[in-house]
């Protein structure tokens, strides 16, 4: 192996990754949130094992069967990632593939890249570290086997999921993949003894995540017998070495499967283009009801029907179906499920449905501009080179987001409403002022970025305006929606009251939104 | 002739570059303009303030003598204009984008029925009528979208490398098709890398470089200005013409090839 080579390669997919990542402030400021976010979660969490240690009445088996399960839901994880084959971005196909670099090569630079991008996202591991050795005042060597044992652990996840991801694009087939499903589905098995009567139990099997859980725990707590379970992830660790090594002789290259996103980062326009052709292959099969026919007779409806029909060919209305089935069986489950003993008083299906329709109500908006911002704002020169009135592109555009933002929940969410016993005045409320708001806001949100030429820019940072805008507009409807949840107060009055003020700000937006487009530049 | 397109002293820039400086240019009725350049040198721009899809920095753009700053929509009725890079809705069908282009430049529903029987006939995209844009090959949308730009018959049509990804038969017929349109008196704007085809198929051409025509007329002309010689092609006249611009690359390569010799390859 040619070590220089190795090192190239690997330093290009760091630099890939890490680019995307440089490449937007909201990025990076994303990073910063979730390593802080996660500080006082990690220190009341070494907190609480360090105490729980001292006081030395804890539960070891509960701890051990607690990280095993969260160990194998990783494991359970990447093997089910690597049942889409070796993946590569396009830039590696088209600049590593063409290079005369082997496959042994590739696989540990990628191994490395992987090992480096992912430490990133385990920043807050580390501190947990840090904190549980110090708190505990474990020795040095301890530590050094806490780590030892966690590298060891990273390692055999990696090898496992690179030599399953190669097996799978060398060899199709259905046994393969039926036969890493079971595989994915049988490290899970053991956590269904937490929930029923089943005598399972991770300690008692002999998986990888069981033998680091217990290592680790083993050290933590001071037992004396980790060293055999250190044995057995040594053992496992070895095995998927070898496994590594021996597919790593293959040439899978000309067989790997390309991918749209370099990192989790990366929002350049050939990637979102590729994610967006992909939802289109998957969703035009199944979603032929609507057609843009020639016989329409109003462009304005001819317009809002062709946006209907990228919303349903796009995905983005199964979506929004799927979102608020989710919504409805939340709220049954919530409000009539068996742990809540039935129904709690007058108030309680007011409550929770009032709260999911809140918050998921302002998602849709989001999701939809979203969505059209990444498949058809790149077509605006068609209207624009026209001479097409933009105004009327605009309200189109508008107009369709609140019919189905609109049409969706009510269908979904009113009759269960008047089943629950919940005024379904409130919910249509609700649900039309989120519409009519949450819509006009994130559209103009949209435009304004695109506008600006930043219309790449993170979908994050353009989610985070828009809710923010959409929440601080929604503010009586919240208000009126927590007066009416306690007091009956919604009567007919301050119904059309909130239509209206959320009509007016619909209206205000809708301006800005034709005045954004009409003077844009693409 | 009387001018179709006139730009006079035309500036924009982007950010710090300046695309355009003071650009003036002439495109007459009934004929096959050329736009040629160097990359980097305002082709496409140029293309886009025309169209309506950039707005200049100064300058004046007069499109059948309308002030397109004063006018901004009214004009495009006689303007069809496929881009360099074609994006397209890639969710609606051939038939459906037809429909689409057709209705919002308010083209009759009859006429557009005919158009787009006709077009998909002639671009031999019958068999691909009902089938999703997304799945087509790179000729056959950059066929889509001639044929959504010719859907309401404009007197004009400004294409951005309308050849890239076409293949030689479409090319052929491309040709065709824009030769025909000349004789019934229409006008064809193209910008384009392809000098042979521009030798051929132009009538005048107009050398940008920098954001500034150098030169513009036939190719007569164009061998006489730049002192050429009368059999002199296109291909060398732009050659000479941008001459400065390919002269600073080259004293740069030499300078790295003495000093990095192996980097260059040796058999």
């Amino acid at each position: 192996m040619r070590a220089g080579l190795i090192l190239s390669v690997y330093r290009l997919k760091v630099k890939a990754f890490f680019g995307a990542v440089r490449a937007s402030k909201a990025s990076v400021a994303f990073m910063l949130f979730y390593i802080l976010g996660f500080l006082p979660s990690i220190i009341g969490f070494s907190m609480a094992v360090a105490e729980a240690v001292k006081s030395g009445g804890a539960d070891i088996g509960l701890y051990i069967e607690f990280l095993a399960a969260a160990t194998s839901f990783l494991m359970s994880i990447a093997i089910l990632l690597s049942l889409r084959g070796y993946t590569v971005p396009e830039y590696e196909q088209n600049l590593i593939f063409t290079s005369p670099i082997k496959p042994r090569e590739f696989l540990v630079a990628g191994l490395l890249a992987n090992l480096t991008c992912l430490l990133l996202f385990l920043t807050p591991l580390f501190f947990l570290y840090i904190l549980v050795i110090l708190s505990l005042n474990l020795s040095f060597y301890s530590a050094l086997l806490i780590l030892f044992a966690s590298i060891l652990f990273a390692f055999t996840l990696f090898f496992t999921k690179t030599f399953l991801s190669v097996l799978r694009s060398l060899y199709g087939g259905f046994w393969l993949p039926l036969l890493m499903a079971v595989i994915a589905f049988l490290l899970l098995v053991p956590t269904l003894g937490s929930f029923t009567a089943l005598p399972l139990k991770y300690s008692e099997v002999p998986y990888p995540s069981t033998f680091l859980a217990k290592t680790l725990i083993g050290i933590i707590f001071h037992e004396t017998s980790h060293i055999n379970d250190l044995l057995g992830l040594i053992s496992y660790f070895t095995l998927s070495l070898i496994l590594f090594a021996l597919t790593s002789k293959r040439n899978f290259f000309p067989l790997t499967r390309q991918v749209a996103v370099v990192s989790p980062f990366d929002i350049s326009i050939q990637a979102q283009t590729m994610k967006v052709e992909k939802s289109i292959r998957t969703f035009s099969k199944m979603s032929t009801i609507f057609k843009l026919s020639i016989d329409s007779n109003s462009l304005h409806g001819l317009l809002i029907r062709k946006e209907i029909i990228r919303m349903t060919r796009e995905g983005s209305l199964f979506a929004i179906i799927l979102l608020y089935v989710v919504v409805l069986l939340m709220a049954i489950f919530t409000i009539r499920g068996p742990a809540s003993g039935g129904t709690q008083g007058p108030s309680a299906p007011s409550i929770v449905l009032v709260l999911l329709v809140s918050i998921y109500s302002l998602i849709i908006p989001l999701m939809l501009a979203g969505n059209w911002n990444l498949s058809d704002s790149k077509n605006l020169w068609i209207p624009f080179s026209s001479g097409a009135d933009m105004r009327l592109i605009a309200r189109a555009t508008l107009y369709s987001f609140i019919l189905v933002s609109t049409a969706v929940p009510c269908v979904i969410l009113l009759p269960i409403s008047i089943f629950l016993g919940v005024n379904p005045l409130l919910i249509l409320a609700l649900i039309i002022s989120a519409s009519f708001v949450g819509c006009s806001v994130n559209l103009y949100v949209s435009i304004r970025f695109l506008r600006s030429g930043r219309g790449g820019a993170m979908p994050l940072l353009v989610g985070w305006i828009s809710m923010l805008l959409s929440s601080i507009f929604m503010a009586p409807a919240y208000i009126l929606a927590a007066l009416s949840i306690s007091e009956t107060l919604l009567t007919m009055f301050f119904f059309a009251a909130l239509l209206a003020y959320s009509a007016i700000i619909m209206r205000i937006f809708l301006k800005l939104i034709e005045r954004s487009m009409s003077s844009m530049e693409v | 002739m009387a001018s179709v397109i006139e730009l006079i002293d035309v500036w924009k820039s982007y950010d710090s570059f300046q695309a355009l400086r003071g650009l003036n240019l002439e495109v007459k009725e009934g004929e096959i303009f050329g736009l040629l350049g160097p990359n980097g040198a305002g082709k496409t721009t140029t293309l886009k303030i025309i169209v309506g899809l950039l707005k200049m920095d100064r300058g004046i753009v007069r499109v059948k003598g309308v002030d397109i700053s004063e006018e901004p929509y009214g004009y495009k009725k006689f303007i069809g204009y496929v881009p360099e890079s074609v994006s397209l809705p890639d969710y609606l069908t051939v038939e459906e984008l037809l429909i689409y282009s057709g209705r919002i430049r308010g083209v009759p529903r009859d006429q557009i029925k005919e158009r787009m029987n006709y077009y998909v006939e002639i671009f031999e995209l019958k068999d691909k009528r009902r089938e999703l844009v997304l799945s087509l090959s790179r000729g056959m949308r950059q066929k889509v979208a001639i044929a959504s730009a010719l859907i309401h018959d404009p007197e004009i049509l400004i294409l951005d490398e309308p050849f890239i990804g076409i293949d030689p038969a479409g090319q052929h017929m491309l040709k065709e098709i824009f030769r025909e349109r000349v004789e019934r008196g229409g006008t064809i704007f193209i910008s384009t890398h392809m000098l042979d085809t521009a030798e051929r198929l132009c009538d005048r051409v107009a050398i940008i470089h920098r954001g500034q025509n150098i030169v513009s007329g036939n190719l007569k002309s164009l061998q006489s200005l730049s002192k050429s010689g009368e059999n002199a092609t296109l291909e060398e006249v732009f050659l000479k013409l941008t001459e400065e611009a390919r002269e600073q690359p080259s004293e740069e390569l030499a300078e790295v090839k003495r000093r990095r010799p192996s980097l260059f390859f040796r058999r």
